[in-house]
């Protein structure tokens, strides 16, 4: 059982894992690598991870078994989750907003993300204008994936930068 | 079968056809839906039935001039709503990218 309020933080291993995804880790267990921080609890990615508080549990131990994260305290260095009012998602202290898109894009595109997490990445790799490049990823889905999808990324993408 | 220039065009055409249809395939995979996505489907189909019907131009010659008449007006009415797509397909990306 994992306790909601237990804090962990993202391995080497983990930071190589988002990267080369190398092992087959689920939707889920790929978007709690990505927003993981070692500062909010648990608990508080749920959404962002796009699965149910009780399911955190199933979709941490994997990650902790594979050491791609780690327990770094029982939440004493806890830190307060900024809320966007009227937003669908928090995004949790310490999190970059690139790497919120990419978890955001995987969400929403699910297994047909791969070309606009690609395009997310590059562009937050180059250190390029990420609400740009948010609008073109999901021009890209428009046009390759679906246009409904697009729209909610596009909508949820500016509220996640902007918070 | 007589290996006259009209044969080695009509070959070359089937072989085309269907190097186009393996690659129309191919790309599917990347394009599972959006603007571009509902086109790629009745371009799959087109493309299946002009490879279909590229198959018998090395019978031609054979074959009765009625029968051969349709067969070249069907390739020729399928071939215009081919480019039909295209042309609404371009101007869709066009007009996203764009916006």
């Amino acid at each position: 059982m994992v306790e909601l309020q237990g804090v962990f933080a993202r391995t080497e291993a983990g930071a190589a894992e988002i990267k080369a995804r190398v092992l087959e880790l689920t939707r889920a267990q790929r978007n709690l690598l990505i927003v993981i921080d070692g500062k909010s609890p648990i608990g508080t990615f749920a959404k962002i991870a796009g699965c149910a508080p009780e399911q955190m549990g199933e979709v941490l131990l994997p990650l902790i078994e594979h050491g791609l994260v780690a327990p770094i305290s029982s939440g004493a260095n806890r830190v307060t989750v900024q809320s966007q009012p009227g937003s669908g998602v928090a995004l949790p202290a310490g999190v970059s907003p690139a790497l919120a898109l990419v978890a955001l894009a995987e969400r929403v595109f699910d297994k047909r993300a791969g070309p606009v997490v690609l395009k997310l990445e590059k562009a937050a790799d180059s250190g390029g204008d990420l609400l740009a490049a948010a609008e073109s990823a999901a021009k890209l889905a428009k046009l390759t994936i679906d246009e409904a999808k697009a729209q909610d990324f596009l909508a949820e993408a500016r509220r996640l930068i902007s918070v | 079968m007589q290996l006259d220039v009209i044969t080695i065009v009509g070959l070359g055409a089937v072989l085309i056809m269907l190097i186009n249809l393996f690659q129309v395939i191919r790309l599917k995979a990347q394009i599972s839906g959006g603007v571009v996505g509902k086109s790629w489907n009745v371009m799959i189909l087109l493309v299946v039935l002009f490879a279909a019907g590229y198959m018998i131009l090395p019978f031609l010659a054979t074959m009765p001039v009625e029968t051969l008449r349709i067969i070249v007006s069907m390739i020729l009415f399928f071939g215009a709503i081919y480019v039909l797509v295209t042309i609404r397909l371009i101007y869709g990306i066009i007009r996203e990218l764009s916006a």
